[in-house]
């Protein structure tokens, strides 16, 4: 049967057949990693409408690969079993504090693997180890709680994140660190510009800061860095992009002093961003480019070709546009960087729209579906319906973009925002910041930085 | 006489593009960037060539530079082989990225090179293009087309449009739309395969308020938006069994009944399908209705595939780069003989929609007015998202060669092929240019020697 044979198994239908069992999601990785568009549509008027999920696997093929992804996978597990059963003999020392230590280098390991569900459990391991001592060391008990806090936030959790966070600060504070409490004030914030927050998420950058200006620590510091930058993704995202420029700039000098070049995609993702905003789209380009380069995660790998596409669609590419958006999808799917899902088939949707295609409701209508179906941030509903609404009514659809509008309205009111000009300001910040109310924005898509805890 | 403008701060050169002028060849040096720019406003060139060396020549200079329209060829240099530069000449469509200091004599065989191209042909006037709903073409292979057209256009009769996918089918509807009876009336297109059977029902024939969860208004289907003119149902041979028989009982009744409803609407609409199935094939398979291919197949009209249509390839090349030239606001006025005659010789699998993608590239990537060979994106791998070898490729290693050897070969005879072109050879692998690069400078290939392994 040849690759791209249409009765070949589709990725959706793959995916409807698969028990969701974490030890799967190599094969299913790889099923996407090879899967091609079915020939027959791939020209066809359908073709622009097509979604990863709709290419055709190769389980033949997967057969193959097997005895490789199983080993790679052993040798993951034997790394990780080394954590735990190293975990368990500190606890047996009765030193909970190292028990905890080798539980979040577990957590590290799992992470570094883009999965947040382990990630949270042996974190949480690492706290409930901890409990066990009358007297936690608070530097590793703040860091559990924050390492909890983020593989929570990945899952969506947004509750338990924050209160993770705030624990973890509470911690930090006590015990005079400033840089753990600078940390976890930056990670709440995180959370909160998930959540479309921005005002509260402003509000923990700037704490994050002042705990770090209190401390007389002017030099440079990461925490310093991840905080000036997540606040500059939030003044420019609410329109204030010349107060947020000094912020930028700093954050890069900061990290140009600290020799961090993990920061540089992140800071080239936030310059390709403020240009986009200032209507440069070559420039931003150039930078999403860098970036993309650089960048080796895959949330940050999704996020950053979302942006180039988005690049792209602005400069009436749309079928490279079209091309990154899918790209992204696809590593969103194998890198389970599934909240970025939505904004991937908004993306598709508005270039078939752009293209005059009357069935680009389609790939809204998925993002709705997939909006439901995990559970994402209620802003993630009020985004995508806004984004189908401008569609439809680009193509003519007036009665179906009322409606749309409405319910956008309706959503974005609940969370209390007002609705925003257009869904290109939601995610990179106004042109004319000066005609601009500075609050109640809709917020920006978490471009976000967090510090790296090892 | 061609006509080569140099920037370069080069003693040497400068002295011996001297010697090459008179014969038949017009070289103008310049040492800075306000002279080259002054030089490019007083006439075309056939070539330009830019020493990155100059102060001030940066990246977005060489960006600007690419987009003028008097340009020519573009001719990159700079003191040594970056990845960044090749990038760089790859995304402005430059014609090549030498290393310095660069010999007098090789400007001018590069310069011969671009000459070689043959004479450009102009694409035809703005004003003379054709509606972009115009049937392109006039090789003999579309005379029964245009004949079945005028034929069936003034009945009322249901067509089926059959063809490879990317033949033009949705425009044969569309002319028998406009030479139809009711050319005033709504041509409304829905297309079967890409929307989900969930959706497709209600798409059709609408649905009543409250008819399922998300029906929140009644709203009118496809079949009821196309009263009174045309309904062009794509890729029907996708469509379900149960779907199948729901519109044969439309055409036949002549009313739909929308989902939720108990109320027979009349409709009146010419209804034209089109397939790239093979539906003869699909109702011995039992997939498709007989009845319902009976109805529908009143006329057929089947469209040759674009390599049956060889001398139409010209025409459509010029006709949409001319269109892309205005639709993008690219001052690209021509395409050189060599582009033609390599447009010419493709099999073009994807048929016209390919062509027509491989032109708005082309128009967005070419410099000086002209689309050249090099600017052509041709022999697209199909998309994935990882790279493969062809299937079709026989391997010709030893059953004991590493992957990565493997790999890194087919790698260099790719990038050879595509003369170095990063950007090409990563369309050809099926791979992103950054993931090519990666590769590149992983198996340390150089892409400026035609792509050589060490």
């Amino acid at each position: 049967m040849r690759p791209d044979d249409p009765h070949r198994l589709t990725y959706d239908a793959v995916d409807r057949l698969l028990p969701e069992l974490d030890e799967l999601r190599p094969l299913r990785a790889r099923l996407l990693a090879e899967a091609r568009p079915e020939a027959g549509r791939r020209w066809s008027g359908s073709g622009l409408l097509d979604t990863a999920g709709r290419w055709r696997t190769d389980p033949a093929g997967l057969l193959g690969g097997v005895e490789a992804l199983a080993a790679d996978e052993a040798r993951h597990t034997a790394e990780v079993w080394r954590c735990v059963a190293e975990a368990l003999c500190r606890a047996e020392a009765a030193d909970p504090a190292g028990a905890a230590r080798r539980f979040l280098d577990a957590a590290a390991l799992e992470e570094g693997r883009d999965r947040a569900g382990p990630a949270a459990a042996y974190a949480d391991a690492a706290v409930r180890a901890l409990e066990a001592d009358p007297i936690p060391d608070p530097l590793v008990r703040s860091r559990a709680l924050r390492r909890r806090a983020r593989a929570r936030r990945a899952l969506a959790r947004h509750e338990e994140a924050l209160t993770d966070y705030e624990a973890a600060g509470a911690v930090s504070r006590a015990a005079g660190d400033v840089q753990g409490g600078a940390e976890a004030a930056v990670g709440a914030g995180n959370v909160m510009e998930d959540q479309g927050r921005w005002a509260e998420a402003e509000v923990w950058y700037r704490r994050a800061l002042a705990l770090l200006d209190a401390e007389g620590a002017e030099g440079p510091r990461p925490e310093r860095m991840h905080a000036l930058f997540n606040l500059h993704v939030v003044l420019r995202s609410r329109g204030d992009v010349a107060a947020s420029v000094p912020l930028l700039e700093e954050a890069r000098r900061v990290a140009g002093a600290l020799g961090d070049d993990t920061a540089r995609p992140f800071l080239d993702n936030a310059l390709g961003q403020l240009l986009m905003a200032r209507g440069e789209g070559g420039g931003a380009g150039r930078h999403f480019r860098d970036a993309l380069a650089m960048a080796e995660g895959a949330r940050a790998r999704v996020t950053i070709r979302l942006n180039l596409a988005e690049t792209l669609l602005a400069e009436g590419r749309s079928l490279d546009a079209a091309e990154e958006a899918r790209r992204a999808e696809a590593e969103a799917i194998t890198g389970h960087v599934h909240d970025r899902l939505p904004e991937a088939y908004r993306l598709l949707g508005r270039v078939a729209a752009a293209e005059a295609n009357p069935d680009a409701f389609v790939l809204f209508e998925r993002a709705l579906a997939l909006v439901d179906r995990t559970g994402l941030p209620d802003v993630e509903r009020a985004r995508t319906l806004q984004a189908y609404a401008e569609a439809m009514e680009r193509l003519g659809d007036d009665d179906r973009a009322g409606s749309l509008r409405q319910a956008s309205e309706a959503a974005y009111r609940e969370l209390g925002i007002e609705y925003p000009r257009s869904a290109w300001v939601d995610r990179h910040g106004p042109d004319d910041t000066a005609s601009r109310p500075q609050d109640h924005h809709p917020p920006e898509n978490p471009d976000t930085r967090e510090s790296d805890e090892t | 006489m061609l006509s080569l403008l140099v920037l370069t701060m080069d003693p040497a050169l400068s002295r011996g593009l001297e010697e090459a002028r008179g014969g038949g060849v017009d070289v103008e040096v310049v040492s800075d960037v306000a002279a080259l720019f002054a030089g490019l406003a007083e006439r075309p060139r056939t070539a330009t060539f830019v020493s990155r060396s100059v102060p001030h020549v940066d990246v977005a200079l060489v960006e600007r530079l690419a987009a003028e329209p008097t340009v020519g060829a573009l001719l990159l240099s700079s003191p040594a082989a970056t990845l960044e530069g090749a990038l760089l000449a790859e995304r402005v469509g430059a014609r090549a990225s030498l290393i310095e200091p660069v010999e007098p004599r090789e400007l001018v065989e590069r310069l011969a090179t671009v000459a070689d191209e043959g004479p450009t042909v102009d694409f035809p006037d703005v004003g003379d293009l054709p509606g972009t709903t115009t049937i392109v073409g006039e090789s003999p292979a579309m005379a029964p087309v245009f004949a079945l057209v005028a034929r069936a256009a003034p009945s009322p009769s249901t067509v089926l449009v059959t063809g490879e996918s990317g033949t033009g089918k949705e425009l044969v509807a569309r002319a028998l739309h406009e030479h139809g009876e009711r050319p005033d009336g709504p041509f409304v297109a829905i297309n079967c395969a890409a929307i989900p059977e969930t959706l497709l029902e209600s798409e059709l024939f609408g649905h009543e308020k409250g008819a399922f969860t998300g029906a929140v208004a009644r709203r009118a289907g496809r079949f009821e938006q196309a009263h009174g003119g045309t309904l062009f149902l794509d890729e029907i041979g996708d469509m379900s069994p149960v779907l199948q028989a729901k519109v044969l009982r439309a055409l036949e009744e002549r009313a739909v009944e929308r989902v939720g409803g108990s109320e027979s609407r009349p409709v009146d609409v010419r209804v034209v399908a089109a397939t790239h199935t093979d539906l003869r094939a699909a109702i011995e398979a039992g997939r498709f209705r007989e009845d319902l291919y009976y109805r529908l197949a009143v006329v057929e009209i089947g469209l040759p595939p674009l390599r049956e249509r060889r001398g139409d390839v010209r025409l459509l090349a010029l006709h949409f780069g001319a269109r892309f030239a205005r639709v993008h606001r690219r001052p690209v006025r021509a395409i050189t003989g060599e582009a033609l005659r390599r447009l010419e010789a493709e099999s073009w699998p994807g048929n016209v929609r390919e062509l027509r993608n491989v032109m708005d590239r082309a128009v967005l990537l070419s410099s000086g007015g002209v689309v050249r060979a090099g600017a052509l994106r041709l022999g697209r791998a199909a998309p994935r998202a990882s790279a493969g070898a062809g299937a079709d490729v026989p391997s010709g290693y030893p059953a004991s060669t590493p992957l990565a050897r493997v790999e890194a070969d087919h790698i260099a005879r790719v990038l050879a092929d595509r003369g170095g072109q990063i950007g090409a050879a990563a369309e050809v692998l099926g791979i992103h240019r950054n993931t090519l690069a990666r590769k590149i400078r992983e198996y340390g290939i150089d892409p400026g020697r035609g792509g050589q392994t060490p």
